[in-house]
């Protein structure tokens, strides 16, 4: 004890990196995560840091659009433009409605069971989100009560963002998908019978493989999920970037750019 | 200066880095405050607990909220601390150069340390590319060092240009 209090600096330095070397240990071999302790924790900063970013978002917003008009200006414009695109689009689908409702006349005549997969959505907020680390974890302020569980995909207008890795009444923690070493098995939009299998890269993007060699993926082809694991099937998950034929392991090996930016999100929906 | 308000100063510290922070973030980047009151309080204070401490506990609070693993933030900034409390051992605190030199480099260790962590916790990102972030926090972070540097080391030396003082 009298050499504890002699050397107080090093015994408290000792005793910390032994507590916390504990913590990270349990942790990395629970697989992330926490416990009851935590759950309070991410409550209580949820529901101090949703306060502040929703008064923090009104501010900002107000302040950027005085000071970035001309943008905002262009912006409009572009989106009149696409308005129109649509619009024209619209009464060309009018036109295949036609067709379907022929298809589902028919379907009934034969007794065609067909079972839609619908998602269960959850729009949440973001409440607390840390700019200053490469990592994309963040708190959102939906959890247990709207039925979301550990695990759920989590989603915005973009594409797919990640997963729910932890939730409690009123926060859930979210875990983006180049965060994570877990594989995601995926599907061309193009031709949907491509298969590949991609995960988070060492670049801060998302790199993998397709499944056949003979794949006639490219550049530019985007990737949705495949619905095998945990994530629903048909989410976006970005464009491939680069297709390399590597003849070692004889795969097309590729790396996508991700549909989300995950530095700028403000709202997700995770799907129950 | 007292435990409870550099206790307060670390908390306040915590919750503006979760939200108000990103209103002056520029392409979502902003300063570590945690980091930046781990690096002026380990130079700056004799005692060097106050960096270790509260870097432990607000670092796990951080890992709570924003990591996949507990722990890689807390042990981070508990490293920075010890190796600014080496440093300081032969550094003059009175020199701001000094300062800027023990930011630089406690962001490169701090960041090579979580990094470390991280990626044994399951995260694959490769040093290059948090390398690649870095400026940008970086330079956000000095600023706001030199900030909180210029307020401190009047109340920890008094009258520091007057020589004849010490």
């Amino acid at each position: 004890m009298r050499w504890i209090r002699e050397h107080k600096l090093i015994s408290v330095l000792v005793i910390v990196l032994l507590i916390l070397s504990v913590i990270f240990g349990v942790s990395v071999l629970k697989g992330g995560g926490g416990n009851g302790a935590t759950g309070v924790v991410n409550k209580g900063v949820s529901v101090i840091s949703g306060g502040f970013s929703s008064v923090t978002k009104a501010v900002k917003d107000n302040v950027s659009g005085i000071f970035s008009y001309k943008k905002l200006q262009a912006e409009v414009e572009r989106l009149e433009d696409e308005n129109q695109q649509l619009r024209k689009e619209l009464a060309e689908v009018g036109l295949d409605r036609e067709d379907l409702e022929q298809l589902e006349s028919l379907s009934q005549i034969l007794n065609y069971e067909y079972t839609e997969k619908k998602f269960d959505l959850v729009s949440a907020d973001i409440s607390s989100l840390d700019g200053s680390n490469w990592t994309n974890v963040f708190t959102i302020n939906r959890g247990t009560e709207s039925g979301i569980k550990a695990g759920d995909a989590v989603v915005n207008g973009m594409g797919l963002v990640g997963r729910v890795q932890e939730t409690g009444k009123g926060w859930s923690k979210v875990v983006s998908l180049i965060d994570e070493d877990c594989d995601i098995s995926f599907k061309l939009v193009r031709d949907r019978k491509q298969l590949g299998i991609v995960s988070g890269s060492a670049g801060g993007g998302i790199s993998g493989y397709m499944m056949d060699a003979d794949s006639t993926v490219s550049e530019g082809d985007i990737i949705v999920t495949s619905g095998l694991g945990i994530y629903p099937e048909g989410i976006t998950i970005g464009n491939v970037k680069t297709v390399v034929y590597n003849s070692n392991t004889l795969l097309k090996e590729i790396t996508v750019e991700p549909a989300v930016n995950f530095k700028e999100l403000e709202k997700v929906a995770v799907i129950k | 200066m007292r435990y409870w308000k550099a206790a307060a100063a670390f908390l306040v510290a915590f919750l503006i880095q979760t939200s108000l922070l990103n209103i002056i973030s520029i392409k979502g980047y902003t300063p570590n405050l945690l980091l930046c009151l781990v690096v002026v309080f380990s130079f700056l204070y004799e005692d060097g607990l106050y960096g270790i401490i509260f870097g432990a506990v607000f670092g796990l609070l951080y890992d709570i909220c924003f990591s996949s693993v507990l722990g890689p933030t807390a042990l981070a900034l508990v490293a920075t601390s010890v190796v600014i409390l080496i440093v300081r051992e032969f550094a003059n605190i009175e020199n701001i150069v000094n300062m800027w030199i023990v930011a630089a480099v406690s962001l490169v260790i701090f960041y090579f340390v979580s990094w470390g962590l991280f990626h044994i916790g399951g995260n694959p990102e490769g040093f290059i590319y948090v390398l690649k972030r870095l400026p940008w926090t970086g330079l956000y972070s000095v600023a706001v060092i030199t900030a909180i540097y210029l307020v401190l080391i009047r109340k920890v030396t008094k009258h520091r240009k007057d020589r004849y003082f010490r």
